[in-house]
């Protein structure tokens, strides 16, 4: 084994990356130490220091996000339809719902639209801050359709308790919120 | 001039390396000292992460391109490093400038 595989070795054993950025660092490394020649080595500095730089700079994962984030879109659909189909009919008639059940309701199919289409524009882009844009408008269409269930909640009789709807909200804050973190910085 | 004193300007520095034309992290380097007259004699394992940070704000673009029979890791400037570059070197202006008129130099 050669000194610059030595090299490369060491500083692999510190790096904290994915797997593709750590093979896209130590090419790079490679390369620049085939380059250099004899006094390389010396001269790039210790691996572990030049490792801990590396795991200084934190790239988003926007297009991991952006899956998160769809997921969730999918896991939201699936959260809705299953809590109307088991919470009681309301006894307003159809489309005479009170209107601030109608207004919240409105303002979650936007932001769920909104949610789809950043996260479809950061799957293109590879931007992170359209991921947290997509991340925070799902996050918002949870919160907006836990405030509807509730409000409907103390409005219905025989609906499901709070302590349920609690926790389907939290199941379904939890995909925004893993995108949140790929978005804003790496996996180790 | 090494470490230290060279960290907070390795930013500039590496935009402004590749102002004129794109090019690979070890011709950064000896771009560098050859237009330092050898001063900046940078730790090299530092302009990877620099350079990988700058990619990731956007200020520079990278692909893998064969070089001299070689493959490398070839950087470019974006059109947000170059607006980035500008802004920095009028921030260096004002320092140098100000520095010179605290120091009586002016």
């Amino acid at each position: 084994m050669s000194a610059v595989d030595d090299y490369l070795g060491e500083l692999a054993r510190h790096l904290r990356a994915s797997p593709w950025r750590r093979r896209r660092i130590l090419a790079e490394v490679r390369a620049h130490l085939e380059d250099a020649g004899s006094e390389g080595i010396d001269r790039f500095g210790p691996p572990d220091e030049v490792a801990a730089r590396f795991n200084e700079v934190a790239p988003p994962h926007p297009r991991l996000a952006a899956v998160a984030v769809l997921v969730g879109v999918v896991a939201v659909f699936g959260f809705v339809q299953g809590l109307e189909s088991h919470i009681p009919p309301a006894p307003w008639p159809e489309g005479e719902a009170p209107s601030r059940l109608d207004t919240l309701f409105s303002l979650a199919t936007g932001c769920y639209l909104a949610a789809i289409v950043l996260a479809v524009a950061a799957l293109v882009l590879r931007r992170a801050p359209v991921a947290l844009a997509a991340c925070a408008a799902l996050g918002l269409t949870v919160l907006l359709l836990a405030v509807h269930a509730f409000r409907r909640a103390d409005l219905v009789a025989g609906s499901p308790p709070a302590w349920q709807l609690a926790l389907v909200t939290a199941a379904a804050l939890t995909p925004p919120l893993v995108g949140a973190a790929l978005a804003a910085r790496r996996l180790s | 001039m090494r470490g230290e004193v060279l960290k907070g300007h390795l930013e500039l520095l590496v935009l402004s390396a590749l102002r004129s034309e794109a090019a690979h992290g070890y011709a950064i380097i000896k771009r560098l000292r050859e237009r330092s007259g050898g001063e900046f004699d940078l730790l090299e394992g530092s302009i990877y992460p620099a350079l990988h940070r700058l990619e990731d704000r956007g200020f520079v673009s990278s692909r893998w391109s064969t070089v001299e029979g070689r493959r490398r890791r070839v950087y470019a400037l974006t059109r947000r490093g170059r607006r980035a570059l500008a802004e920095q070197e009028r921030d260096w202006e004002r320092f140098t400038t100000a520095m010179r008129l605290v120091l009586g130099q002016a």
